[in-house]
């Protein structure tokens, strides 16, 4: 279920555009709040910022124009963290020399505690958090290349609009795939490449032999362990006997024990620690590489596949083998959703990800999302401008609207009570249909006159104010602050939708 | 590739036959007004038959291999060039080995470094190098470093008084290689140098240019924003994930600045005294020699289809459409 | 925002004239201020044409600014050599010194100014407008008639340029015209194909359609629509051919196929001096600076206007 324990915390992010035309302010002091487990879509129309949000957060945005003026955004900062953070924010404000002077006095701190032995003290660990407060360590806007580089794919993954422009045309999907694995998770495809080599080692050590034989359903099967094996191999891969035939390069069994062996080495130093140096180095010498990689490959091509039996595609071995060009758009997707949660993110930013597909397309890979974040407990950043998916499938809803969130509650509440105007009228201009609607029928469609505004020159105050029915003198000034009106129901309006007349009108 | 070759059979057939007021006379040259090396000529050349039999007796000829007999150099043609060619093409090779490397390197740090030093300083690399006339390039290099300076020799292939690498390619690199001979090799390799690198030099601008062009398309492509996305650290994503798809264009260029290395090899050979075709090229224009310049022509464009054959070849390495043939079979 | 309308239908008076004009090419005003703005914006294609503009300058007023002259027996250009002036260095006298016949290098790098230019519009224009017709031709209409075309284009460009230059030169007799015909026919092909690519591809667009479904006559789409939204490689790269073919003509006038030596003319000054060039290196050094800045200049405004015309570039 859900937890109520955030993941991700956006707090003031303000991304800017410095153009040849003048300053595009996209993104206003967003904040935002995502909770493990749970999905919270992203609505807005066209160049309302939803996309710059996810762009931002990951860090993707390309810093000549674009430029983030401010504001943190935290990835899985503890709750103990999080209010000592606030506390101390109110507290130094702007002060960067009050604040490393706080920091300095809590590190000596740490440091006498680690000198006088007394590490495990619970006070060492409130230091740490103090510590981490101060120095934003959850803090992902500002760290450096190399952190950012660990946390996506790994922690935090994306997926994008367009599947066939996402992946790469040069390379198989498979490789796609595991690179990411290997990136992140190096380890994990060590341990399997460790077993493989493990199992057939055994097997060549009690002398087993097998040979290729045909199946009832006509492919080919082990004869000792009677499982179909794959044809590409010289070896079967559940009990690890070496096969007649096929093409091996290896054909003298001493031969083959002593290279087992020292692959088996390898990938155990490996799988003890994936970023050990020794490790890099030798993965870089391309005659080691040559001698260790057969099944290291194998193991990397296996979970390959794996990933692409999770999204539920058909024939992943041949799948992963082909080219981009060769998947149709749904397969395209499901191959990005592959290659994106197979290092089990925490958190999946999904950009628009269904608006380049068909409608039935597009039910299916949001079964598939669903089904994703249900068993592994993801959390999903949905994007979108249709308010149908939203409705289906989130928890929680933001609404944005030229830069700034609106409003933000829970699903059901904000269809059922659309406090902001903007999402009222929303609402309103969908066209219903149905026996219960035949007096409506002759009214004519309901609008928002005017267009979304230019982002270089926005109106001063509120920036909805011009579209808006329910404008006030002050909606011209002063820029409304979200606020929680109703528990649960942040809106950011200074004249919200009164309540009692929407139940009526609904 | 075959039409095409006849098309070029067929121009050349129609510079040397019918552009000149008096063919014979152009080809006599000097001695046009012999009438017994007229009469001589008519005859073996059948200019007394009309142009289609000429252009007919034209193909056979060349089909045979007899490129034409050339009066300034009292040989054959296609001897002269059998003779020459190894050498040029050693020097082309070499200019190659130079160029497409550091186009393409220098190409990629312009892309990705927009706008710093090093990207300021391959822009102004490539267009010198296309800018700058290729003899004239020649000429300062041999002036300042081999004339003034005296770090390279100022020309030639083999310092005269030895022998140079015997053996059966006729390129004395390999030649050297294969005897094991490390002196003649180094020795090669020190006179060919100066203008391997003068060829090279015109050459890697075009290159350089292309691969910037190239790149900057592709780095700024959604999949290059989604290896990004997954953690792929800046300097594997350039040189993985975006060269790759970068290098089609490039590998374009390359194969038509083959097309002009062998054209400027003419000026670099003449500077160098390189005992290249080029050289004898040189003296064959200047004359006019004119089953000289129709043989250098011909041997020119061959060379350059083959080029872009190769080029063509090339490519299935880096386009997998074009390896696995068609577009996209859509498995469902 | 209020909407403007052109005036009413009927006689209009000049200045009506041209504010419907105005009016009809709103847009295309919009993008060439914008476009202008974007070219002013880039140090180097602002340095080219600077450059471009003073050897244009130069070349008209050349013969004006010259210290020395030349003399015209018949139609042939002769610089009268005075052997005893040979090889000054750079002075007073002669701004770029003498050559090993006693020319002024100073006034004969100006005249050749003129030539340079001169061989570069006659060349250029020419072989553009021939590869404009008959790559449109045979990208629009397409048929036998576009294949024949393209595969004579393909023959010619199979060759190497400079080779075929220098072949037809050869055959033709070494001339500064003749040199000319030479490279138009050496420099047509490409804008041929170039053309023929961009038709080709723009008559599939639906604009093209659209025309055609109005009921517009084949001749008139070709024209307005699909050749004008192809000229802007075309243009890119006419002006960056200028200087290519200032160079190639410097490169065959080099190797002896152009001018006859003694005229003022970059590559042949270039050859003649080069024998000489330890002791008067002002010889060769000042006519190659020559080629070099021109080439330079053109390649620079090639680069800005591509940079300004490409689409995906901008904004």
């Amino acid at each position: 279920m859900i937890e109520r324990e955030p993941l991700l915390r956006i707090e003031g992010l303000k991304t800017y555009f410095h153009t040849y035309e003048g300053v595009v302010k996209a993104l206003e002091g967003i904040d935002l709040e995502i909770h493990k487990g749970e999905t919270m879509g992203l609505v807005g129309e066209t160049g309302c910022g939803k996309s710059v949000t996810a762009t931002t957060v990951m860090g993707l945005i390309p810093m000549p124009p674009g430029k983030i003026e401010g504001g943190r955004v935290f990835l899985g900062e503890p709750i103990e963290v999080t209010t000592l953070r606030r506390e101390y924010d109110k507290r130094f404000g702007n002060d960067g020399e009050a604040r490393k002077k706080e920091i300095g006095k809590l590190t000596k701190s740490l440091d006498d505690m680690k000198a006088t032995g007394k590490g495990k003290d619970p006070g060492a660990r409130r230091l740490k958090e103090q510590l981490a407060a101060l120095e934003y360590r959850f803090d992902i806007l500002h760290k450096t290349q190399q952190e950012l580089n660990a946390i996506r794919g790994d922690r935090i993954a994306m997926i994008f609009q367009e599947p066939m422009t996402a992946l790469n045309p040069g390379f198989t999907i498979g490789a796609q795939i595991s690179e990411t694995i290997q990136l992140h998770q190096l380890g994990k495809i060590a341990d399997l490449a460790l077993k493989v080599a493990e199992t057939e080692l055994k097997a060549i050590e009690a002398g087993k032999r097998a040979r290729r034989v045909k199946s009832g359903s006509g492919s080919e099967m082990c004869s000792e362990c009677r499982v179909n094996i794959r044809e590409d191999h010289g070896y079967c891969l559940s009990c690890g006997s070496p096969l007649e035939g096929g093409f091996s390069f290896l054909k003298p069994m001493a031969l083959r024990k002593t290279w087992l062996r020292t692959s088996r080495k390898y990938y155990a130093r490996l799988k003890e620690n994936p970023d050990n140096t020794y490790a890099y180095f030798m993965e870089r010498l391309p005659v080691v590489k040559r001698l260790v990689e057969s099944r290291f490959r194998l193991a990397k091509t296996l979970l390959a596949e794996d990933a692409l039996r999770e999204v539920k595609i058909a024939e992943p071995i041949r799948v992963a083998k082909s080219y981009p060009y060769e998947l149709s758009g749904g397969m395209k997707q499901r191959a990005m959703i592959a290659m994106m949660m197979s290092t089990q993110p925490d958190l999946l930013i999904a950009d628009e990800p269904t608006t380049a597909l068909d409608v039935t397309v597009e039910t299916q890979i949001l079964a598939l999302m669903r089904d994703l974040q249900r068993t592994r407990n993801t959390s999903i950043l949905l994007i979108t401008h249709d308010l149908g998916v939203i409705a289906e499938n989130c928890h929680r809803v933001a609404v944005m609207y030229a830069g700034y969130i609106v409003e933000m509650s829970d699903v059901e509440e904000i269809f059922k009570r659309p406090l902001h105007p903007y999402m009222n009228a929303l609402l309103r201009s969908i066209p219903k249909v149905g026996p219960a609607f035949i007096g409506m029928r002759k009214k004519p469609l309901e609008i928002i006159p005017g267009v979304v505004p230019n982002l270089l020159k926005p109106p001063p105050g509120c920036r909805f104010h011009p579209r808006c029915e329910r404008a006030l003198e002050k909606c011209s000034k002063e820029v409304p602050p979200l606020v929680e009106m109703i528990p649960g129901h942040q809106v950011a309006c200074h004249n919200p939708v009164p309540q009692s007349a929407k139940e009526a009108s609904s | 590739m075959i039409p095409v070759l006849f098309g070029v059979l067929a121009i050349t057939f129609l510079i040397s036959h019918l552009v000149p007021a008096d063919p014979v006379g152009a080809y006599l040259g000097k001695q046009a007004n012999n009438q017994e090396l007229r009469q001589l000529v008519i005859e073996r050349y059948h200019f007394d038959e009309p142009i289609y039999v000429q252009f007919g007796y034209y193909l056979v000829d060349i089909f045979q291999g007899d490129l034409g007999y050339s009066l300034v150099e009292r040989r054959d043609v296609s001897d002269i060039i059998v003779e020459k060619l190894p050498a040029t093409l050693e020097l082309v090779t070499v200019a190659l080995l130079i160029a497409i490397p550091m186009g393409i390197y220098l190409g990629v740090i312009s892309a990705t470094k927009r706008n710093k030093a090093s990207d300021v300083v391959s822009r102004l690399v490539a267009l010198l190098g296309i800018s700058v006339p290729t003899f004239f390039l020649a000429l300062s290099l041999q002036v300042i470093l081999a004339t003034k300076l005296g770090l390279f020799p100022i020309g030639g292939r083999y310092p005269v008084e030895l022998d140079p690498p015997g053996g059966g390619s006729g390129f004395y690199l390999l030649n050297s290689l294969l005897a094991l001979d490390l002196v003649a090799f180094l020795t090669s390799l020190y006179y060919v140098m100066l203008p391997g690198f003068a060829l090279g030099f015109s050459m890697v601008g075009y290159i350089l240019r292309m691969t910037r062009s190239s790149m900057l398309e592709v780095m700024s492509s959604d999949y290059v924003r989604a290896a990004r996305a997954k953690g792929v650290p800046e300097k594997t994503v350039i040189n993985k994930h975006a060269l790759r798809n970068a290098m089609g264009p490039t590998l374009t260029v390359v194969g038509l600045t083959v097309g002009g290395a062998i054209t400027y090899t003419v000026f670099v050979e003449e500077i160098f005294n390189w005992p290249g075709i080029g050289q004898v090229a040189v003296k064959w224009t200047t004359e006019p020699d004119f089953a000289g310049i129709m043989g250098f022509t011909i041997l020119v464009t061959v060379a350059f289809l083959v080029a872009n054959l190769a080029v063509d070849l090339l490519y299935v390495y880096f386009d997998p459409q074009v390896r696995l043939g068609g577009k996209g079979t859509h498995g469902g | 925002m209020a909407v403007e309308y052109p005036s009413a239908p009927g006689k209009k008076s000049l200045s009506q004239r041209i504010d419907d004009w105005k009016l009809r090419h709103e847009s295309f005003i919009k993008e060439t201020r914008y476009s202008l703005y974007l070219f002013s914006r880039s140090f180097l294609s602002m340095a080219g044409l600077i450059l471009i503009l003073g050897l244009v300058v130069i070349a008209f007023i050349g013969p004006i600014i010259a210290t020395y002259h030349p003399t015209y027996p018949g139609d042939q250009e002769l610089w009268l050599s005075d052997p005893a002036s040979s090889r000054l260095p750079p002075s007073e006298a002669h701004y770029f010194g003498t050559d090993n016949q006693g020319r002024d290098i100073y006034s004969m790098v100006l005249y050749g100014a003129a030539k340079s230019l001169f061989i570069g519009v006659l060349v250029v224009i020419p072989a553009s407008l021939i590869g404009i017709l008959l790559g449109g031709v045979a990208g629009y209409y397409g048929g036998p008639l576009g294949e024949l075309l393209m595969r004579i284009t393909d023959v010619f460009l199979a060759i190497p340029s400079l080779v075929l230059a220098m072949a037809i030169t050869a055959a033709l007799g070494p001339s500064l015209i003749n040199l000319t015909y030479a490279m138009i026919a050496t420099w047509w092909p490409w804008y041929t194909r170039l053309v023929f690519g961009q038709v080709i591809s723009i008559r599939e667009k639906q604009f093209v359609e659209a025309a055609r479904s109005v009921g517009a006559k084949n001749s008139r789409i070709l024209y307005k629509h699909v050749l004008k939204n192809s000229m802007s490689p075309v243009v890119v790269q006419a002006t960056s051919d200028f200087g290519y073919v200032i160079l190639a003509a410097a490169a065959l006038g080099w190797l002896g196929l152009g001018a006859p030596p003694g005229t003022a003319e970059w590559g042949i000054m270039i050859a003649k001096n080069q024998d000489f060039v330890l002791q008067a290196w002002w010889g060769v050094v000042f006519p190659a600076l020559a080629i070099i800045i021109s080439v330079l200049g053109f390649n620079l405004l090639g680069d800005g206007l591509r940079d300004v015309l490409d689409p995906k570039l901008r904004r």
